[in-house]
């Protein structure tokens, strides 16, 4: 009997750390969909349900190991990216399993760092692109006034060429009374001049604007850019292209526009008239704005530029700049169930 | 020394005050006084009359009023990177402008030393406004000549108009290969050199109105080598200027292995098929694409394409291609080569969307194949075409195609499936757009003075009817059943305020609408124009603004302008019921919202109108719409056509059911996916494309500068007057069919959803999961970034699915 409990203590002193390292496994179906796919990035939401192991995961496909990204995100969930390498048909089923075993939850990335710049293109490559981390006391300009940049970036109330008006009113500001993502806007506030004429003969609209840093752009790739925009106080000013326009800019490697009068090709643009949308569309509310472009083969950088020329007050969040994939729609992906081995 | 420089400077005046007056060579750029000028040559505008101290300028005939003269430089767009041409092209000067010549000549004097000369004069320009980029200038089809004191040096004798028309389309008839020089191909053969000779002490040039004058050059006779030489520079500077403003988006270069050249150098060439979209020059098969059949799966009683690649390694000369009977496997049945037509890809340069300076090489569209040569290393593009009988039996056909040459031979696989089922025809209306019967080319030869002196005789009118019943009969060949064209002004008030005629407008429309009939039978016609531009004109009927948002916002559509155009379209449609035309769907107006929220609100207001005058008359409308501010006229048209700008939002396409009109759709590209499957998602009655050809397109282009890509809206057509097939167009015969593929199988679903039959019904429901597969897989609002369009490879697959999922239907039947 005593040794009985002998054998009964060491057994389960032994099995102890097996048991607790217990193993699983999950079944993750792909499917191409309706779109052929070239090296495709590939991303699974996982909900594991309880702390793993990051570094026991294990991606597998054919009995062979497909190099992965385990990017942490709300407890115990975590987004897996890899790479459906060369070309793959439309219509396409592929099923991986994805093993993992029982451990401390770490908040860390864990993958190469290729795979990462991947997913960051393909994620978000705008600066600073809801205007959250603040410079304060940036040094003040002839035509901006402000005290809170968007780190990185360059704001102006009004254009150069007007700094000889009195009482200018119009300014471009960090606003953190109205946001669409965190806690942090862009707000535009226009000015209708009497006193002064535009070259169309009506009244002079002065309007601010923003530049973004210079960042990498890679050529001959096709971006998406988006933006969210809230209008508020809209005044019709009788122009012809009412409206909001962020553009991304196109830059060659020494870092100036291309074709610099060429504006089907040097930026990519994203407008939203207000002329030409009716006010209910648009109105206090937030609405996403998006176009894509595939970049001339001369562009190596990017700058991104938001203006406008409607007379009212503006809001803008949330730029979106991302590579697209071929087809601009991603790679289904079903996620089974934890199965325990 | 001071005496000797001032001695020096003396005689360099006197040289070049000798050289620009009354030397040996002149060497003149006319054009505007502050156009580019041509270093070493003199500037001559058309302001500069003959001068004896001057020695050259235009010379004006006593006792007649002087004609008057224009010059022009034609690099004047600056809105977008639109060709630049050199100092000498760029400018001219000429004795009219837009379209509206003298039939005078004009004359340009030099003063001579007494001598014997050599002159060459350089004659060209490539547009004729500056509202659009590819309206041709009349010089371009006019007959005219040249005269030097007195005697005629040059005469430009086009022939009859179907002679000059020949002419003018054989340039469609080239292909851009690798390596080909933009000006050469596109440009040069718009500017003419005319050489003379002039003898004594003076040269009076005379020349008709409509020809330009870009530069004249002069030397003595015993130079003459000296002014080929200059002529040759000039042309290699334009052409280095014209040609550096270009870039070919050249594919990555890949070259053929020594084993793989050595292994077909036999035959001389390689047949290939492939998956890519387009066959261009640069493509290189894949090893195992050589020569492996190409193959297609077809119902009966319809017509099919097989797609395939021939990469000349060497120069192949006047290669003639035979076609096959296509046999049975058991050798019982046979498609007769008489049911097979082969079509050849025209290879051209043309520019990215959006991206204005690079261009690429496409085999943008295609001419009947007549045996000719081929470069070795340039890669084309054939389309066999297989119409099926419908009494063909189903089974699997194979025949074999020969390619023969001095060069070599080969023969290539050809692979046939009949399927054993009938596709059914949708009641659908598939179109695409085209303008009215007037405003083609021939418009000059029937309208405008000088054409109608220069073509007296010849019927206009039967060859403008020739043209539209090729053309519809292409557009019905392609799969379409109806085309969005309308009237060009048919009526207008006399001074009494009634309605009359308007020139020959109606008698041309009378028989357009008969040779529509001939084609598309009793299918309604969506009259594109008719409210607009063809019946209720601005200038036809003051007040009843379209595209006058200043005037509308002023006052209105008036009382007298909605009257008169009440009168007009009564007018319309009672000369309809008695000529018994097909159903007119009167199109009220064309992407209103491109006007802003005013446009929205004049759309409003016209569609309210029509829309009363449509219930006391009966006769459908319709409008294209494409944008949110065009959304409150619905509930006042029968039929809205939005496009992806409206937007194609779920919510939009439910509204326009909710508001009682027929759903359509234009204007959402030209691929496959958008004539086909992406019409399962909401099952639309119509299917609108711009355009087989457009208002300046038809018969009026050709490829050629200054805008690479603008034959993209225009159906080419060869030396003997017969239409082209275009890329896109294919792709929407290719979509269509799948629609009908997909509505085949839907109607069998629909035929069998109750059966009893335990087979029949698993068959059916694989059949219905298939179908709600496919349309759930569509993204309605196809505009939106990021949509997707499905590519011809997942379209085919799919058709393949259906065409599976049909059999086993009728297997089970």
């Amino acid at each position: 009997m005593k040794l009985t409990k002998i054998f009964l203590v060491t057994a389960s002193l032994l099995f102890c750390p097996l048991l607790k390292a217990a193993t699983y496994h999950i079944s993750i179906k792909i499917d191409t969909g309706f779109f052929e796919r070239k090296n495709a990035l590939i991303k699974a939401e996982v909900n594991f349900g309880k702390t793993i192991d990051a570094k026991s995961i294990k991606l597998i496909k054919d009995g062979k190991k497909i190099p992965i990204l385990f990017m942490p995100q709300k407890k115990y969930n975590a987004e897996i990216y890899w790479i459906l390498p060369g070309e793959t048909p439309s219509l396409t089923i592929k099923e991986y399993t994805l093993k993992f075993a029982d451990g401390a939850w770490d908040t860390t990335p864990i993958g190469s760092a290729e795979l990462q710049e991947r997913v960051q293109n393909e994620t978000n490559i705008a600066p600073n692109h809801s205007f959250e981390i603040v410079t304060e006391k940036a040094k003040k300009k002839t035509n901006w006034k402000g005290t809170k940049l968007p780190t990185g970036w360059v704001l102006a109330d009004f254009a150069w060429a007007h700094r000889k008006l009195p009482d200018i009113t119009a300014t471009c500001r960090i606003d953190e009374t109205e946001a669409y993502d965190g806690q942090k806007s862009l707000e535009f506030k226009s000015q209708l001049r009497d006193d002064k004429k535009d070259k169309n003969g009506r009244k002079l609209n002065l309007f601010g604007f923003a530049f973004s840093p210079v960042f990498p752009l890679k050529p001959d790739t096709e971006y998406s850019f988006s933006y969210q925009v809230k209008f508020v106080d809209i005044i019709n000013n009788d122009g012809k292209h009412q409206g909001m326009s962020a553009s991304v800019n196109f830059l060659g490697k020494d870092k100036k526009r291309i074709y610099p009068k060429n504006y089907a090709m040097n930026r990519l643009q994203t407008a939203y008239s207000t002329a030409r949308n009716p006010k209910e569309a648009y109105f206090k509310k937030w609405h996403k704005v998006e176009y894509r472009k595939k970049t001339p083969p001369e562009v190596r950088f990017g700058q991104i530029w938001i203006g406008g020329s409607l007379t009212g007050r503006v809001y803008i969040d949330n730029l979106i700049l991302k590579e697209c994939g071929k087809s601009g729609n991603p790679v289904k992906v079903k996620v089974g169930k934890i199965i325990t081995q | 020394m001071k005496k000797l420089t001032k001695l020096g400077i003396v005689s360099l005046l006197a040289v070049v005050l000798c050289q620009v007056t009354y030397g040996e060579v002149f060497k003149f750029d006319f054009g505007t006084k502050d156009s580019p000028l041509e270093p070493g040559y003199t500037r001559v505008t058309e302001t500069d009359a003959f001068s004896t101290k001057q020695g050259f300028g235009w010379e004006t005939d006593k006792n007649k009023k002087p004609i008057r003269l224009y010059s022009r430089n034609e690099n004047f767009s600056t809105q977008r990177a639109f060709l630049k041409m050199d100092a000498v092209l760029c400018d001219h000067v000429t004795g009219g402008r837009k379209y509206f010549y003298p039939t005078r000549n004009y004359k340009f004097k030099v003063k001579l030393a007494k001598g014997e000369y050599v002159a060459a004069m350089i004659m060209g320009k490539i547009t004729e406004k500056y509202s659009s980029l590819i309206n041709r200038p009349p010089y371009w089809y006019m007959n005219y000549e040249i005269k030097v004191n007195g005697t005629t040096a040059f005469t430009m004798k086009r022939g009859g108009l179907r002679k000059y028309l020949s002419d003018f389309c054989t340039a469609a008839e080239a292909n851009f290969l690798p390596g080909d020089s933009l000006f050469y191909k596109y440009l040069k053969a718009y500017f003419p050199i005319r050489k003379f000779t002039i003898s004594g002490d003076e040269a009076i040039i005379e020349i008709s109105s409509a020809c330009p004058v870009n530069a004249l050059l002069i030397y003595p006779r015993k130079q003459k080598n000296k002014l080929e030489h200059e002529l040759t520079a000039l042309m290699k500077r334009s052409e280095e200027f014209i040609n550096s403003q270009y870039k070919e988006q050249k594919p990555k270069l890949r070259q053929l292995s020594a084993a793989t050249k050595k292994k077909f150098s036999s035959r001389g060439m390689i047949l290939f098929s492939s998956k890519v979209d387009e066959i261009t020059p640069y493509t290189l098969p894949a090893v195992n694409e050589m020569f492996r059949p190409v193959g297609e799966f077809l119902p009966v009683g319809e017509k099919g394409v097989l797609r395939f690649g021939l990469l000349p390694l060497k120069d192949l000369k006047n290669v003639k291609i035979s076609l096959p009977d296509f046999v049975s496997k058991d050798g019982k049945n046979k498609i007769s080569k008489d049911c097979l037509d082969l079509w050849l890809s025209n290879t051209t340069a043309f520019s990215s969307s959006g991206q204005t300076i690079y261009y690429k090489i496409r085999p943008w569209y295609a001419f009947p194949y007549k045996k000719q040569d081929f470069i070795a290393g340039a890669t084309r593009q054939f389309f066999l075409y297989v119409k099926l009988q419908t009494n063909v039996k189903p089974g699997d056909y194979s025949g074999t195609i020969t390619y023969t040459c001095p060069q070599g031979t080969a023969d290539y696989k050809l692979f046939l499936k009949v399927l054993p089922f009938k596709l059914i025809k949708p009641d659908t209306s598939f179109g695409m757009y085209a303008y009215s019967p007037l405003n083609t080319r021939l418009r000059f030869a029937n309208m405008q003075k000088q054409g109608k002196k220069m073509y007296k005789g010849e019927n206009t009118f039967l060859l403008t009817n020739e043209f539209q019943e090729k053309a519809m009969a292409e557009m019905a060949e392609a799969g379409l059943n109806t085309v969005a064209q309308g009237p060009n002004l048919l009526f207008e008030f006399d001074k009494k305020g009634k309605v009359v005629e308007k020139g020959e407008g109606l008698k041309y429309w009378n028989a357009f609408m008969k040779i529509y009939q001939q084609v598309f039978g009793d299918k309604p016609i969506p009259a594109y124009g008719i409210g607009w531009g063809g019946l209720t004109h601005e200038r036809i009927v003051p007040g009843f603004w379209c595209r006058n948002i200043k005037a509308f916002k002023h006052a209105g559509l008036t009382a007298k302008g909605k009257e008169q155009a009440a009168k007009l379209v009564r007018k319309f449609y009672a000369t309809s019921k008695e000529q018994g035309w097909p159903e007119v769907i009167f199109y009220d107006q064309d992407e209103m919202a491109n006007h802003g929220i005013w446009g929205g609100r004049l759309a409003l207001e016209r569609a309210k109108f029509f829309r009363k005058l449509s219930k006391e008359i009966g006769f459908r409308t319709c409008a294209s719409m494409n944008g949110p501010v065009e959304l409150p006229e619905l509930p006042y048209l029968d039929i809205a056509i939005p496009n992806g700008s409206f937007p194609l939002t779920p919510k939009n396409v439910r509204q326009i059911r909710k508001d009682g009109c027929e759903y359509w759709i234009y204007n959402i590209g030209s691929k496959r996916y958008t004539f086909g499957f992406y019409l399962s998602k909401d099952l639309p009655k119509g299917r609108l494309q711009w355009s087989f050809y457009g208002t300046h397109n038809y018969l009026g282009q050709v490829p050629c500068l200054p805008s690479l890509g603008s034959i993209v809206y225009a159906t080419m057509w060869d030396s003997n007057l017969n239409p082209s097939r275009r890329l896109d167009v294919e792709g929407i015969r290719q979509g269509i069919m799948d629609y009908r593929y997909f509505m085949t199988l839907q109607e069998l679903v629909k035929k069998y959803q109750n059966t009893k039959n335990a087979q029949l019904a698993k068959a059916v429901q694989q059949g219905n999961e298939l179908l709600k597969m496919i349309s759930g897989g569509v993204e309605a609002e196809i505009a939106k970034p990021g949509a997707g369009i499905w590519s011809q490879t997942t379209c085919q697959r799919l058709r393949w699915r259906i065409a599976s999922a049909i059999k086993e239907v009728q297997n089970a039947e």
